[in-house]
């Protein structure tokens, strides 16, 4: 796979004015599987995982889950995910500034001429798992950050080993693993249209 | 100890036109639309005006060019005051997102070159590679003025950028950087180049504050209160940006938000710290010259627009007012010792004068950003000033074929005021009534767009694919596409121009002349988002206050009919029919949507429109940036018709032409030089 071709993978194409975060001449993705593309092309769960990740990957993403549960035990709330805050999502939400590339409604696109123009999370695939994983962990190769915390560093994502961080890959760390369920619990609530 | 502006004599407080002009005041004829040309052929002797206040140095305008140009001329030891004829301090520049491109080698690029963090803002780790930081003036002298360089709109972005005033840009940029951070302004990771500032390195960083308990400036934090809140669906006074003061975690700064508003109440805060004055409310309607066309620029006359509160009527006051001087004189003459900066913005605002440069702004429901900064703001009055003292204009291609320039279909829907949005709790909410319904470029699939005559005239879902893509940094972003190399032909060579070539004509269309007028009136009229509640429930969209307006204010309209729909929204002031056709553009639209398929337009997806209440949402048609302006070098000063340089008359951003670059860089940088050469002019 050469290039990601960025204009397609974002639709940002007419609308990005943004600098983005990598030059696709200089980061090319260097890895065979297309999971990058995921969140857009809008690929069913199951062929996803088919498709996406062999057996031994999957052992080490379960893994990964697994973890996430374990985190969403242990871990501490945070400032914005107490329980019993009905709009702990939300906070999140905007605290993230989701909406800058997804839209106030989570319908895609832009707030402003200065941001891309994000996918719809209406029309959205994914289930919680992925939705989580897409947050957390990122979009290589396109301006979709890694939130969770340590992501890469501190964390497996994906299936890159820890301290590897995947070319085109920003670690922004703003939330917590409980943080990004309760986002994405919003996410799914609020804007995810049942296909 | 800074000197201060002096108060000469009283103005009169009934001060009408005639008793200015036999004061003396022979050039700078005042009319109440501040337009009046200069009729008398006497020369002025400045001891003859009578002149209300004095200072060494005059700023009009408040935004990116006069608060810069202020607190560098201050910096340098001037008596500066400043007037401004919206109520508050802050211009465009305070409701801008705050990406600042500036490059050369700044202190950003510096430290996210070698992954510092010196304001210890607590960043991550740098966005783009060192070596597309390492940067000079040269390195930026080169990208401002490659000639190789083009947009997918097949137009050139530099090829016209005029050499000696970029090359004054080059020369500063990097000196901009340091002066904004002295005045408390802090910055993001670099995320990539603002549009028009080069294409080979990355400068542009955000402007940011911390979100925290109090605002503190100089700390350079800010509270949730005067930032505005999103949940609460508040704005506060401090900060005019829609949404208020976004998360800066995306951009590298958790825990902060960015917006220009970050960069105007710093500076602003500087400038009142340092004894810079302001004159809120005060319009600049002239330039005073010794003679009509030659000698030195000697002041200025100005006239006192209070903007008053719709309802109450009571007089709109700035955030901070130390350092105001309240002066409610109709018209005063304010002597400027060294020189005056015209930092008044461009001319998107005044019709007559934008319709030079393109026809199609003649549409006066274009939309330009009035609700923030009044009916004053952009109407090209310093550029027409300078013209009237002799100053010549440059920069008159630049808007050709650029997206910022040109009237566009918004697709935030069901607002007067898409430029200039905040929540309730800002001033500016008073006179916009509503944000509008963000629908994102997906939307278009759900809604009709239909002309005053109620017909279809373009591809909804092409509408969003309306905006070229401006060459910038990083290269394969938009407007130009890998492989790029600085000063390369093929970077404009037919092969690249084909793979890139992207232009819509949506905003050609709606704005075509259709047969809801005829001559002489000719225009296009408002146009509207037409759609059902089904699309509304589908998208989530908020059909709410203060995303519609309520009161309706003409900019949405609800009705459980089509036709009730088409009579209804002549409550809009530029529509002046009912949508005619509209019933049966549904109809065949509905019938379209049956078959799938849109012979008239080839719109690929489509839903019919059927299920009541049915709504008309005005799409806004607006237009963000002016390119053309008073001509000046590399100095900031303004050049008259023969080339010569009008001695203490300086200009910047907007209110100056001769580039095509956008935004803050742009203002700032012209701001500061002309700041600093007009501080060190003889007195």
């Amino acid at each position: 796979m050469g290039y990601l071709n960025l204009k397609r993978l974002t639709s940002w194409g007419d609308g990005c004015l943004i600098g983005l975060l990598i030059k696709p001449t200089r980061f090319e993705y260097t890895g065979t599987r297309d999971w990058a593309v995921l969140p857009l092309k809008r690929q069913n769960r199951a062929g996803f995982y088919q498709r996406s990740m062999k057996s031994s990957i999957r052992k080490v993403w379960l893994l990964f889950l697994f973890a996430v549960g374990l985190a969403m035990i242990s871990y501490p709330s945070a400032s914005f995910g107490e329980s019993g805050d009905p709009n702990a999502g939300r906070r999140l939400w905007i605290n993230g500034a989701c909406a800058s590339c997804h839209g106030r409604n989570g319908q895609g696109g832009a707030i402003s001429a200065d941001f891309p123009n994000g996918p719809s999370l209406r029309k959205s695939l994914l289930d919680e798992t992925s939705m989580r994983e897409v947050i957390g962990c990122g979009v290589p190769g396109t301006r979709m950050n890694a939130w969770l915390r340590g992501a890469f560093t501190e964390r497996t994502c994906l299936d890159a080993p820890i301290g590897v961080l995947p070319a085109g890959t920003v670690v922004i760390g703003l939330f917590d693993s409980k943080e990004i369920a309760i986002l994405v619990d919003f996410i799914q609530l609020e804007f995810v249209q049942p296909q | 100890m800074p000197k201060k502006v002096k108060r000469t004599t009283k103005p009169p407080l009934d001060v009408n036109r005639r008793k200015v002009l036999t004061a003396g005041l022979a050039a700078g004829a005042v009319g109440s639309g501040g337009l009046a040309s200069a009729t008398a052929s006497q020369p002025n002797n400045p001891s003859e005006i009578e002149w209300h206040y004095e200072a060494d140095v005059v700023v009009l305008g408040s935004g990116g060019v006069g608060l810069t140009a202020a607190v560098r001329a201050v910096d340098l030891g001037a008596s500066v005051l400043v007037l401004e004829q919206s109520f508050d301090v802050g211009g465009k520049l305070s409701q801008s997102g705050g990406w600042t491109s500036l490059g050369a080698g700044d202190a950003i690029q510096e430290s996210d070159r070698i992954g510092a963090d010196p304001q210890g803002i607590g960043l991550v780790a740098p966005l783009v590679p060192p070596e597309d930081l390492d940067d000079d003036a040269e390195t930026l002298f080169r990208d401002l003025t490659d000639w190789t360089v083009v947009n997918d709109a097949a137009v050139p972005e530099y090829r016209y950028n005029d050499p000696e005033l970029h090359r004054g840009l080059a020369d500063n940029a990097a000196a901009v950087r340091q002066f904004l951070m002295n005045n408390h302004v802090r910055f993001s990771r670099i995320t990539g180049t603002h549009f028009g500032g080069g294409m080979s390195k990355a400068r542009g960083p955000w402007a940011i504050m911390k979100l925290a308990d109090v605002t503190d400036i100089e700390a350079g934090t800010v509270s949730l209160k005067d930032k505005g809140d999103e949940l609460e669906e508040r704005s506060s006074q401090f900060c005019p940006m829609f949404p208020p003061g976004p998360s800066a975690a995306g951009i590298s700064a958790p825990g902060w938000v960015f917006g220009g508003f970050a960069i105007a109440r710093s500076l602003e805060y500087s400038a009142r710290q340092k004894g810079v004055q302001f004159m809120v409310n005060r319009h600049m309607d002239s330039i005073i010259r010794e003679n009509p066309q030659s000698g030195r620029v000697l002041g200025v006359s100005a006239r006192y627009t209070p903007r008053l509160h719709p309802e109450t009527g009571g007089r709109l006051e700035s955030y901070w007012s130390n350092g105001n001087i309240d002066e409610k004189a109709d018209v005063i003459n304010v002597r400027a010792r060294k020189a005056v900066i015209v930092g008044t913005g461009g001319h998107m605002g005044n019709p007559q004068f934008r319709t030079m440069f393109d026809p199609r702004t003649s549409e006066p429901s274009i939309q330009y950003g009035g609700a923030l900064m009044g009916e004053g703001h952009e109407d090209a009055s310093g550029i027409i000033a300078g013209m009237q003292v002799g100053a010549s204009m440059a920069g008159l291609m630049q808007p050709y074929g650029y997206g910022l320039a040109t009237p566009r279909l918004n697709n935030r829907i069901g607002t007067l005021a898409v430029t200039d949005a905040t929540y309730p709790g800002h001033p500016a909410f008073l006179f916009s009534g509503s944000i509008g319904v963000s629908i994102g470029p997906s939307g278009w699939e759900h809604v009709i767009a239909v002309n005053q005559v109620g017909k279809r005239f373009y591809n909804e879902s092409s509408i969003d694919h309306d905006t070229d893509g401006y060459a910038a940094y990083p290269p394969g972003s938009a407007g130009t596409k890998i492989p790029f190399s600085p000063l390369d032909w093929r970077n404009c060579s037919v092969d690249h121009i084909r793979s890139t070539y992207a232009l819509g004509g949506a905003h050609d269309a709606a704005l075509a002349m259709n047969e809801g007028s005829q001559a002489p009136d000719y225009n296009a009229g408002p146009v509207w988002a037409i759609f059902d509640q089904a699309a509304a429930d589908r998208n989530g969209w908020e059909l709410r206050f203060p995303y519609i307006a309520d009161p309706p204010n003409g900019s949405f309209f609800k009705a459980n009919s089509i036709s009730g729909l088409s009579q209804m929204v002549e409550g809009n002031a530029h529509q002046n029919m009912p949508l005619f056709h509209l019933e049966d553009t549904v109809e065949r639209y509905n019938a379209a949507a049956e078959v799938g398929i849109d012979e008239a337009f080839e719109k690929p997806v489509m839903h019919r429109i059927a299920t009541a209440p049915f709504y008309a949402a005005i799409i806004p048609m607006a237009v963000y940036d002016s390119y053309a302006g008073l001509r000046i070098n590399g100095r900031a000063q303004v050049k008259d018709m023969m080339g010569e340089v009008i001695p203490g008359l300086y200009a910047g951003g907007e209110a100056s032409g001769g580039g095509r670059q956008h935004g803050i860089g742009r203002a700032t940088v012209t701001g500061y030089i002309a700041g600093t050469n007009a501080a060190q002019e003889q007195a």
